[in-house]
């Protein structure tokens, strides 16, 4: 065993290695380890001559520990990757477990499979061995709880039978897959193990870790209740990129030593493994790669070069599928392993050695790519998974030649000196032409980098001329008005300088012009979202904004209130997924109503936002409706003073709204207040039809409160406050009431369409419901992605109409003209024509024609005409 | 009881206005109903005690409220989409009392 001094070291390491800044007095410690004051003293003041803690001048004494004296000390968790990282919380809680004064901790682990239970258990028992805490000889028993299932007594007599438990003197039991003893056997642990059953003599000196998936919950917090000490690791996916790479980089150095073979690599393999979904997480990792390097050894076996290389392919099929991440992943990738090294493992390194670079400058850029299609699909990629790394790659090379080629410019006096005049003002009119057209702000990088391009091209410098014709066609269809506009922008060169472009050219304008922001740019630095109130009101702001600071990283959102919120909040969140980079959005809005909604989406997305709402609309309003009654400045200037101080004291309402008086509007409120399970709100009744009036009052309410939502008579459209009829209220079962208030609705996946499709079969005597259930869900998929969303009232409406309307043809019946057919189809030319297209499925299925009567009714409820 | 069903075409009404007919009978219940589309329920409207909207039509319920000033309601979707005739005649009963 330890001595107390020791112990004490230890102590203080602990104390100190999450950088604790306050010193510890004797008199805490003299309690945490319960032995005397004057022992410890003694023990301390040793401890400080022997320079290993300091102590503080002044009453009372504190003691310290240096940061070096800690970091010079290794123990056996500093070869755990990730220690000083993602585990380094696991780490600490782990030694803390051995280290507890008296004896070590029971310990429960939890984890899903292949996080690195066994291995840490494996590390803790190797630290109390040679911390001192265990004698040299104390063993690790491993005791598997699956050979115990349904067998509750078996498990608990299993343990306590132990020969080598019993014969040792402490020892550290590790119970392995605990979560397979059923609650019988777990509350037997619980009791006899765990809290430490005087008459258990064998388990008194042994420390118990339970190691336990995190697949059955019951289980671990059963133990967890029990356990003072839990440790949880993280998944694979959770932890720093930086630190599978380590991971990587061991289990091949591992491979390596065990095939006795250098084991090469290129930096492509190395990001599948970075980048692909581990199921299993490091044991799977592990697994993966023991796999292909066994597959890469098979193929090599009869080579005796001490180095092979092991191939994408050797690796399992999801182990390529990585390469699907790379976009998001690109930044940090690029960082940790550039493109043109290759890398090779050896016993004891990981040796990272350019690819012959003269080889790649003589070769034109795409070169490279051409060749690496044909490796890919040599190796069975799928043509979507090619061209999905291609151009990938295509886009990385093009943003590398644009920054290269703009790197050294800093204004346009310089670039006049390098580049014809004449391209200047070319490229200037193009892109403001482009910019008009394509709504999009260049920023000058990309001015820069055009010019210049174009004059390399003229001057026949570069030969960036072959670009994949896959990547051409991609391009060419992707992106059809860039690449007719930068057409007209090569035709006009042409005809400038009387040369010919290839089409490889007009393919590489068009990328300039369909520039995104450069990664260093783009990538996980946070973006604004400016939604206001009003037409044109934030978009012109941010117009306003770019002009300034030329970032693109600004957006606008406008408030519509004629809008319904649930539309507004669909808006609003898909907004947000569009211009999130992965930082986190911060939304400015005048309206208080997207509060919430904002709190929702985050909740939704799981994107970081932060809310900073303005009262500019507020005071505006308030202003504006003072400044009209009076003609005092001061008065009306006043009145706006208190907005600022009760803006974040937003409460939630519920107006109730009656045209006929207040006193039904109080009725109405006394209904909600009795049944509705509201008592976290306000209700205040209001009685006015005067629409002027209630929008008056109704933003008065906004300035301070949130208004939940309207219930009423009619719905006054007001703010895009949600509004529920007053015989939704009423005609609803009490029961039903709250959940109607909370603007619950029912969702599809609560319809049971079998139900439905058994009523139809039974009304609709003429129709085929086996055909029905194969075309008409489809088509209304395809009117919901293609045309417009529909309300789940639309939807369903629609599903019944159209059966119906296909069973009225079959049996013969008259069809009801639509009698503002032509103005209906004239107006949506363009859906017509789409749905003309989607409904086609059902004319064939059923050998009818669905007239254009029938059309213009479906077009009349999909857009609620 | 007089009920009008108003929906896009008049189809897809007229097949729950069956399964209504078919459930008064059998209950002994009173019942006038007829089926109509939202093009031309005006003509007779006066001559209902209530108009029930097929969910497709909807959003139509604050025009139709103005045009007939009568009771409107829309079928809630799922009742709708599997006839069931019983909610909805509780549906109706619960307006008009």
């Amino acid at each position: 065993m330890k001595s107390n001094k020791e112990k004490i070291c230890d102590f203080f390491k602990l104390h100190f290695s999450d950088g604790a800044a306050k010193g510890l007095s004797t008199q805490y410690l003299t309690e945490c380890f319960g032995i005397q004051r004057t022992n410890m003293s003694s023990i301390l003041n040793s401890l400080v001559k022997e320079g290993r803690i300091k102590k503080s001048s002044g009453r009372p004494v504190l003691y310290y520990m240096d940061k070096d004296l800690m970091e010079s000390t290794n123990d056996c968790f500093s070869s755990l990757i990730g220690f000083d990282g993602s585990l380094k919380r696991v780490v600490q809680l782990a030694k803390a477990a051995v280290l507890y004064p008296q004896r070590s901790l029971h310990t429960l682990l939890i984890g899903a499979t292949g996080t690195g239970k066994g291995f840490l258990a494996m590390l803790m028992h190797k630290f109390a061995v040679e911390s001192g805490v265990l004698s040299k000889d104390a063993p690790l028993i491993t005791f598997d709880s699956k050979g115990y299932i349904g067998n509750p007594t078996g498990a608990i007599d299993a343990i306590l039978s132990n020969k080598e438990m019993q014969a040792s003197n402490g020892c550290v039991l590790l119970i392995d897959n605990a979560e397979c003893l059923d609650v019988g056997a777990r509350s037997m642990i619980s009791a006899r193990l765990l809290e430490g059953d005087p008459l258990e003599t064998s388990i008194q000196k042994t420390m118990i870790i339970i190691s336990c998936n995190t697949t059955n919950r019951n289980a671990y917090e059963d133990y967890a209740s029990k356990v003072p000490i839990v440790i949880e690791l993280p998944l694979l996916r959770e932890r720093p990129l930086k630190e599978r790479m380590e991971i990587i980089r061991t289990f091949f150095t591992l491979e390596s030593a065990r095939l006795n073979r250098i084991l090469c690599i290129n930096a492509e393999v190395l990001r599948c493994l970075l980048l692909y979904d581990c199921e299993l997480n490091v044991l799977q990792l592990k697994a993966d790669i023991k796999i292909a390097c066994a597959n890469a050894f098979v193929r090599n076996y009869k080579n005796k070069d001490k180095e092979f290389r092991v191939y994408i392919g050797d690796f399992e099929h999801h182990v390529r599928k990585g390469f699907l991440h790379y976009k998001a992943f690109r930044d940090e990738i690029e960082q940790m392993i550039p493109f043109d090294y290759s890398y090779a493992f050896s016993e004891s390194t990981m040796e990272m050695s350019a690819i012959d670079k003269d080889k790649l400058k003589n070769r034109s850029m795409y070169d490279d790519l051409e060749r690496r299609i044909i490796e890919l699909s040599d190796r069975g990629m799928d043509e979507s998974n090619i061209s999905m790394i291609i151009s990938a790659e295509v886009e990385n090379v093009f943003r590398q030649y644009q920054s290269k080629l703009t790197q050294e410019i800093v204004n346009k006096e310089q670039l006049s000196k390098l580049v014809d005049i004449r391209i200047i003002s070319m490229v200037e009119s193009f892109l403001d032409e482009a910019s008009v057209k394509l709504s999009k702000v260049f920023p000058t990088s990309v001015f820069y980098g055009l010019c210049l391009h174009v004059n390399a091209v003229l001057k026949q410098q570069d030969t960036m001329n072959s670009i994949p014709t896959r990547q051409i066609t991609e391009i060419i269809e992707n992106f059809k008005a860039e690449y007719t506009m930068s057409l007209q922008f090569a035709s006009l060169i042409e005809e400038e300088f009387s040369v010919s472009l290839p089409i490889d050219e007009v393919v590489l304008i068009t990328m300039f012009i369909c520039y995104k922001a450069p990664m260093e740019d783009i990538a996980k630095k946070p973006v604004m979202l400016f939604a206001f109130y009003g037409k044109a009101v934030a978009s012109s702001y941010i117009n306003a904004l770019k002009t300034l600071t030329h970032h693109d990283n600004v957006y606008a959102y406008e408030i519509n209130f004629e809008k319904e919120s649930e539309v507004i909040y669909n808006e609003l969140k898909n907004t947000i997924v569009k211009i999130d980079r992965g930082a986190g959005v911060i939304v400015v809005y005048d309206m208080s109503l997207l509060g919430p909604m904002l709190d929702t989406i985050e909740v939704e997305l799981k994107t970081i936002i932060k809310r900073l709402p303005t009262n500019i609309t507020s005071v505006g309003l308030e202003l504006s409706r003072k400044a009209a009654i009076d003609e005092n400045i001061d008065s009306v200037f006043n009145s706006v003073s208190h907005i600022q101080t009760l803006n974040n004291k937003k409460k939630k309402k519920i107006v109730t709204l009656c045209s006929t008086g207040e006193g039904a509007a109080q009725e109405l409120k006394n209904y909600v207040k009795r049944y509705g399970d509201v008592s976290d709100m306000e209700i205040v009744p209001l009685g006015t039809s005067d629409t002027e009036l209630l929008k008056e009052q109704i933003s008065d309410l906004l300035q301070t409160d949130i208004i939940h939502c309207i219930i009423g008579t009619f719905n006054p459209r007001l703010f895009a406050i949600p509004f529920i009829s007053i015989s939704d209220v009423l005609s609803a079962p009490k029961a039903a009431l709250p959940s109607i208030l909370r603007l619950k609705r029912i969702k599809k996946s609560e319809i049971n369409f079998d139900d439905v499709y058994a009523y139809l079969e039974e009304q609709l005597i003429s129709v085929d419901i086996s055909k029905l259930k194969r075309t008409l869900p489809m088509i209304i998929e395809q009117i919901n992605a293609r045309i417009t969303h529909m309300s789940l009232d639309s939807e369903v409406g629609l599903f019944i109409h159209i059966a119906c309307c296909i069973n009225r043809i079959l049996s013969g019946e008259l069809m009801p003209k639509n009698l503002k057919k032509d103005d209906i189809i004239e107006r949506h030319k363009k859906q017509y024509k789409e749905l003309v297209k989607l409904i086609k499925p059902i004319e064939k299925a059923f050998g009818i024609i669905l007239n254009d009567d029938e059309v213009a009714n479906i077009l009349t409820i999909i857009n609620k005409l | 009881m007089k009920i009008m069903l108003i929906c896009a075409g008049g189809a897809s009404t007229s097949i729950l206005m069956k399964k209504m007919r078919k459930y008064a009978d059998e209950k002994g219940i009173n019942l006038d109903i007829i089926a109509r589309s939202i093009g031309n329920y005006d003509e007779c409207s006066s001559e209902y005690d209530i108009m029930l909207l097929g969910p497709q039509v909807a959003y139509q319920k604050e025009r139709i409220e103005t045009a007939t000033q009568k009771p409107v309601t829309v079928i809630a979707p799922y009742d709708y989409a599997i006839g069931n005739v019983e909610n909805i005649f509780h549906q109706v009963n619960e307006m008009l009392l």
